[in-house]
């Protein structure tokens, strides 16, 4: 196993009475901390297979790393990143409000909470504890907060009073949580008018509080999921905001963003990404594969660069204010370049 | 209407405490009713700043519980009776209290004060989720280092999404003589990429470090100090007063005043 690619978090078991009473200060009986490696939280680059075959472009400014496809994705290659966030999504006229994907949350929050016991009990067996879910944890006020963040990045996408259907899929909410998630959407001049749901709970809380109910489940068309590689992407998501570090910001299409993207900020996205701004943080165009996929802001001054399945750093960040564009030069072994604008549109 | 202020900055030890303290004692001289709360629980600090440590007899914890009245646990400071302290518990941690309950004290203190300024912990876990609950506005406070300056980017972020957006900041610690060489971020640099409202510069002064271990705040001696002069200036911009920012560049020396620094080695 290969220590360097995951994280490794330290446990210890804490001392049971018994132990606490004999062997006190004596160091025979001390025990040593087992130690347990904890997945990494799944890279979405793991989930490409394709072979890779990069080398180093000579005199460039870009060093292209190759990517090793990481072992643990292969049962879950077909997992959809975009699980993670809260997501908008208009289908047939109609705004639809995502929330991540809850089987995955509430397992990683069993984990959490029983954590220790989760770990140990794992390790005992001697199960392979890298098949467990990884850590990954969205509790309702981050979710709120989520929401928050991309509405108010893209609340000028919708018109006033615009009714919003919430896809609570297999989601149990209460009302004080069908309550909050109305006034966060009211303060954007939203309205919750309908629940789709499942379960039964949810239907009746959110009939309760007059709102419309539907039963049913997530349809994997407005989950996104594209399970043919080929399938066309998602509408152009545009963003009007400074994209702060800590934000990850995935779209299953292009994103536009018109404002600065900070340095530990990451975008992600399976078509083009455009920043009209200074891109200071981590793109990642192309997500599927797409090596057509381009980068481009008005001063790029990213950390890191990724286009479908390639990598690279920027080494020298230009100094002057010029817009560029980086994309995958297939000319000889692909690699990734970055022109000045005007010299790309020339191609 | 009272102001509700969160002091807040991501990263520790960038001046968050110093600044709320010096702050709160700058708008109490302007003559405004202000009261300190710390939101630090288990690692309280604002009562040392402002020296009083001996006089706390019960903290936001007993209000919380029920256990004393409200005013009770209000520490006010003789020398300046427009300011009062809510003190942190120090033998409890950040678990002990909850968002709704940091929320529910200081819309309560909001009734009596003008200002209430609550001093976050560092971190951005639930001891930050609490002191943030119940502020209207925030007050951002950074040092011109590169992983102060990403923290308090993220935390503006955070803010933003706990709809705070009123935020302003504090660029502490600023040396000028090392920005004028490059060798230190500058006031642009950082704006640049918080691009926030910019309230004050508090340029790095050795007199902040003894009045730290006095008990008493710059804002408060007779001495003028740079770094007082700048917190007081903050706190008239709060107020809404246009004060220029202050000149931080060093008058040229003196031969003799250089030649002794040059001997001494600080130069």
């Amino acid at each position: 196993m290969n220590v360097n690619e995951r994280n490794i978090a330290v446990r210890t078991n804490p001392l049971s009475p018994s132990k606490l009473q004999s062997g006190a200060g004596d160091l025979s009986s001390a025990e040593m901390p087992e130690v347990i490696v904890v997945p990494d939280f799944q890279e979405p680059i793991g989930n490409i297979p394709a072979p890779l075959t990069l080398a180093d472009v000579e005199g460039g400014e870009l060093k292209p790393i190759p990517i090793k496809p990481s072992k643990q994705s292969q049962p879950e290659s077909n997992r959809d990143p975009e699980i993670f966030q809260v997501r908008f999504k208009t289908l047939d006229g109609k705004l639809n409000l995502l929330f991540p994907n809850e089987n995955k949350t509430s397992i990683t929050l069993d984990k959490v909470t029983n954590a220790d016991q989760a770990v140990t009990s794992a390790s005992k067996d001697g199960n392979d504890i890298t098949s467990a879910t990884p850590f990954f944890v969205l509790t309702w006020q981050e979710l709120l907060a989520q929401l928050e963040q991309r509405m108010a990045a893209s609340g000028h996408d919708w018109k006033p009073r615009t009714q919003v259907y919430l896809q609570a899929g297999d989601r149990l909410l209460d009302t004080r949580q069908l309550q909050e998630l109305s006034e966060s959407l009211q303060n954007h001049q939203l309205l919750l008018h309908c629940v789709v749901t499942n379960r039964r709970q949810t239907a009746i809380n959110a009939a309760s509080m007059g709102f419309c109910v539907e039963q049913g489940t997530i349809f994997g068309e407005i989950l996104g999921f594209n399970p043919i590689p080929d399938a066309p992407l998602d509408d152009p998501l545009y963003i009007k905001a400074t994209v702060r570090s800590g934000t990850e910001i995935r779209h299953s299409g292009s994103i536009i963003i018109f404002g600065d993207v900070n340095a530990g900020a990451e975008i992600i996205s399976e078509g083009d990404i455009i920043v009209w701004g200074k891109l200071k943080g981590m793109a990642h165009a192309g997500l599927k594969g797409n090596a057509q996929a381009v980068v481009m802001a008005l001063h790029l001054e990213a950390t890191q660069i990724r286009i479908a399945n390639l990598i690279a750093r920027v080494e020298s960040p230009s100094t002057y204010f010029c817009p560029e564009v980086a994309f995958v030069n297939t000319q000889g072994v692909p690699a990734i370049q970055i022109v000045q604008a005007v010299d790309y549109s020339k191609k | 209407m009272s102001r509700i202020i969160v002091v807040t900055s991501g990263k520790g030890g960038v001046g968050k405490t110093t600044s709320s303290a010096n702050l709160g004692m700058a708008i109490a001289k302007l003559g405004r009713k202000v009261v300190l709360v710390d939101a630090d629980f288990g690692l309280r600090n604002l009562d040392l700043l402002l020296g009083l440590e001996n006089r706390i007899v019960y903290t936001a914890l007993e209000v919380i519980a029920r256990e004393c009245k409200l005013d009770q646990a209000l520490v006010k400071d003789k020398r300046q009776p427009n300011l009062s302290l809510l003190a942190a518990p120090q033998t409890r941690n950040k678990t002990a209290i909850t968002a709704a309950h940091m929320k529910a004290l200081v819309e309560v203190l909001s009734r009596y004060f003008d200002y209430v300024l609550i001093d976050c912990p560092a971190g951005i876990e639930s001891g930050f989720q609490n002191a943030i609950a119940g502020a209207k506005e925030a007050i951002i406070v950074t040092t011109p280092e590169i992983s102060a300056v990403r923290d308090a980017d993220r935390v503006v972020g955070l803010l933003e999404a706990n709809r705070i957006t009123d935020i302003k900041l504090i660029l502490n610690r600023i040396r000028p003589s090392m920005v004028k060489n490059n060798d230190m971020m500058s006031v642009e640099d950082v704006l640049d990429i918080l691009s926030v409202k910019l309230i004050g510069v508090i340029p790095d002064d050795e007199q902040v470090i003894v009045s730290t271990n006095k008990g008493e705040p710059l804002v408060l001696s007779d001495k003028a100090s740079l770094a007082g002069t700048a917190y007081m200036n903050v706190a008239k911009r709060l107020e809404g007063n246009e004060v220029e920012f202050l000149q931080l560049e060093s008058p040229p020396k003196g031969i003799f005043a250089r030649l002794s620094s040059w001997i001494s080695g600080n130069y």
